[in-house]
């Protein structure tokens, strides 16, 4: 009975995960991921203060046009100039933002001599290309290492399970980054890392108890 | 005496937490400054350069397609590889062709903004008519290297061809004088003609210049062959070779010391025993097979921007995810503190001396802290609280030495594929992957000789007590 119960928790879980994943897909291939502002295809302005910036400051002024979609930073070394940048900004926003700076600091720059400049997209194979080859060899050596390790519960059986579970790890993590629109973006290889030391951590666990 | 002694530990860990913490400050021109070194922050939390880069104006529209805008942008990826830089994002607007590169900002900095954009054409050309013989698309890839003579170190770069290539070289060195000692040559018997044309001037009242004299100094000048030179940079093409664009040649001719099926080698400075010199050459030498070899430029290209990007990530985030990191920590070391007593009050003790030292170790280890590396961080506290909070619970039950010994060795054995994955990440060549492998790498090591040391010391002398 006991059996029965715990084999029906496995297929259950086993089918949420599936449509977890069949979800992320169809998402992927409908919308894409989230990709974080900073990568996306943006619009930007540049204003010279002429005096050191308080970027928070600068921050709310320009949340007040573009709202949080936004991202403002100082620039060059005397932090006297400041970026902004956002998906779209309009001509008005421009105007807008340039004259609301303009209220916390005294500079020439005026919203008619601020260009819109067109920041292009960053792809993601781009992004994320450098932490192929690590994780693919670090991948190699866990699983010759479980192999040795593990080899009474039989060497194909743990590499099957270690390679499977490596795998639906980082696909399932990607489904749930594509399902809930979490932004792809800097923060993401810190997530890849954290699913991949659990599961490695789960798998270990699993085989110790079993072994 | 074994109070005085967990006392004496106590007040150790105070003072590294308050060195790590708070700092250890001197005046320094009439102003104080911190002694204890700072964190290395890598691009994405501290600053970095944003260099934009886009075709010249006068590029043929022709040549402004998607496809040599790509083919840049990965040649220029290869030479970022090339010279070693470790954290970089490239993107294109396929629109314009601008690219946009984001690099950490630190001393290679500006040479990758120099190379970034250089050109590494090699052209062999006629060298009184500038009619180009053998093109940049011939050739392949290059290296380079030094030889040992009698007279010092030689260094040269050994420039592959294409098949198309071979056969062109081939016909070249048939037709031309490119090889340094035949240029030698001719230019030294030109000299010696030259002397002698002014002499006959000289003495234009002489006629006992023979007919026979005459005939052999032209045939002389039939045979010379005409002189091929090879030139590394942005070459003139005989197209336009006008006053105008002689201005833009930016191209270094260099001397061919060998031609070897579809190979030509090319002396890089002279032979040199002066250590100074045979650094330069070498470095001149590994910049023209970089250029060389990670492949042409269809367009040429000019920085538009250049400059220093300050992280959007400001201090105060910084401090505020510290701030509630350190309030987790606290409300766990209480609670530890609580459950075992005294002896988890030493352990939390134990465990603040820890992260201080750790701090340092970071510091003076020259890593640099990522992203991923604060996930790091993070995950070494979480180990070696969960590696105290195990022998905590084995000393519950047996205080032998052994046991905790045991403890020990199991649970590093149960952090092997932890540690592979640390090492492995250490030589990653990407400097976030390879933040987060030196911090973990640093954290295990730490986690092993601080425990033994500190916290098995101190658990030990509150037993004996």
């Amino acid at each position: 009975m006991k059996q029965l119960i715990e084999k029906k928790k496995k297929i259950l879980i086993i089918i949420i995960l599936a449509l977890i994943i069949l979800a992320g897909m169809l998402m992927t291939i409908f919308l894409g991921f989230n990709k974080e502002a900073r990568f996306e295809q943006a619009k930007r302005i540049d204003i010279y203060v002429e005096q050191k910036v308080d970027l928070e400051k600068v921050k709310e002024k320009v949340k007040e046009v573009l709202g949080n979609d936004s991202i403002v930073q100082v620039v060059e070394v005397y932090e006297d100039m400041v970026t902004i940048r956002s998906k779209d900004i309009t001509e008005e926003q421009k105007n807008e933002i340039v004259n609301k700076v303009k209220e916390i600091y005294e500079f020439e720059q005026t919203a008619e001599d601020t260009a819109i400049n067109v920041i292009p997209t960053t792809r993601f194979r781009d992004l994320f290309k450098p932490y192929v080859i690590p994780f693919i060899i670090v991948s190699v050596l866990v699983i010759i290492y479980f192999m040795i390790r593990y080899y009474k519960l039989g060497i194909l059986k743990v590499f099957g399970k270690t390679f499977l579970a490596i795998l639906l790890g980082q696909i399932l993590l990607f489904s749930i980054l594509a399902i809930t629109r979490i932004p792809v973006g800097i923060y993401t290889p810190v997530l890849i890392l954290m699913i991949y030391i659990l599961v490695i951590s789960m798998l270990d666990k699993h085989f110790r108890k079993n072994s | 005496m074994k109070k005085i002694k967990i006392i004496t530990i106590v007040l150790a860990i105070i003072l590294v937490t308050l060195v790590a913490f708070v700092g250890v400050y001197m005046q320094k021109q009439n102003r104080m400054e911190n002694k204890v070194k700072d964190y290395q922050l890598s691009r994405e939390l501290d600053r970095g350069r944003v260099i934009e880069i886009k075709p010249v104006e006068d590029t043929e529209e022709g040549k402004l397609t998607v496809k040599n805008y790509q083919v840049i942008k990965n040649t220029l990826e290869k030479r970022l590889k090339n010279l070693g830089a470790t954290d970089y994002v490239i993107s294109l607007n396929t629109a314009d062709g601008t690219i946009r590169i984001e690099l950490p900002e630190d001393d290679n900095t500006d040479l990758y903004a120099y190379y970034i954009t250089a050109q590494g054409q090699v052209q062999i050309r006629e060298k009184d008519t500038g009619v180009e013989l053998l093109s940049d698309s011939m050739v392949k890839s290059a290296k380079y290297n030094y030889i040992y003579n009698s007279s010092g170190y030689q260094t040269y770069v050994e420039i592959e061809l294409t098949k198309e290539g071979q056969a062109k070289i081939e016909e070249i060195a048939n037709n031309y004088a490119i090889l340094s000692n035949e240029i030698d040559e001719i230019e030294a018997k030109q000299e010696e003609d030259t002397e002698t044309t002014e002499e006959t001037t000289e003495q234009t009242t002489q006629e006992a210049t023979t007919e026979n004299e005459e005939n052999a100094a032209q045939e002389t000048q039939e045979q010379t062959k005409k002189i091929a030179v090879l030139s590394i940079g942005t070459p003139k093409t005989s197209s336009d070779s006008t006053e105008d664009s002689e201005e833009t040649d930016t191209s270094t001719e260099y001397d061919v010391s060998k031609i070897e099926k579809n190979k030509i080698t090319i002396n890089i400075g002279t032979t040199t025993t002066n250590s100074t010199s045979v650094q330069n050459n070498m470095s001149k030498a590994s910049e023209i097979s970089m250029l060389v070899s990670s492949g042409k430029y269809p367009i040429e290209y000019e920085i538009e921007n250049n400059r220093l990007e300050i992280s959007s990530i400001t201090t105060k985030q910084i401090m505020i995810f510290a701030i509630a990191i350190l309030a987790i920590l606290v409300i766990i070391l209480i609670a530890i503190s609580i459950k075992y007593k005294l002896q988890g009050l030493l352990v939390s003790i134990s465990f603040i001396g820890f992260v201080a030292i750790f701090s340092l170790l970071l510091r003076y280890a020259n890593v640099l802290i990522s992203i991923e590396g604060i996930y790091a961080i993070l995950l070494i506290c979480a180990i070696n609280l969960k590696l105290n909070t195990d022998i905590l619970e084995v000393r519950k039950v047996n205080m032998t030495n052994e046991v905790v010994l045991n403890t020990y060795k199991e649970f590093f054995i149960k952090l092997i594929p932890i540690i592979i994955i640390s090492i492995v990440f250490c030589f990653a060549s990407w400097t976030n992957l390879s933040s987060f492998g030196m911090i973990m790498f640093w954290g295990l090591v730490l986690i092993a000789i601080y425990n033994v040391l500190i916290t098995k010391t101190l658990l030990k002398l509150k037993e004996s007590k």
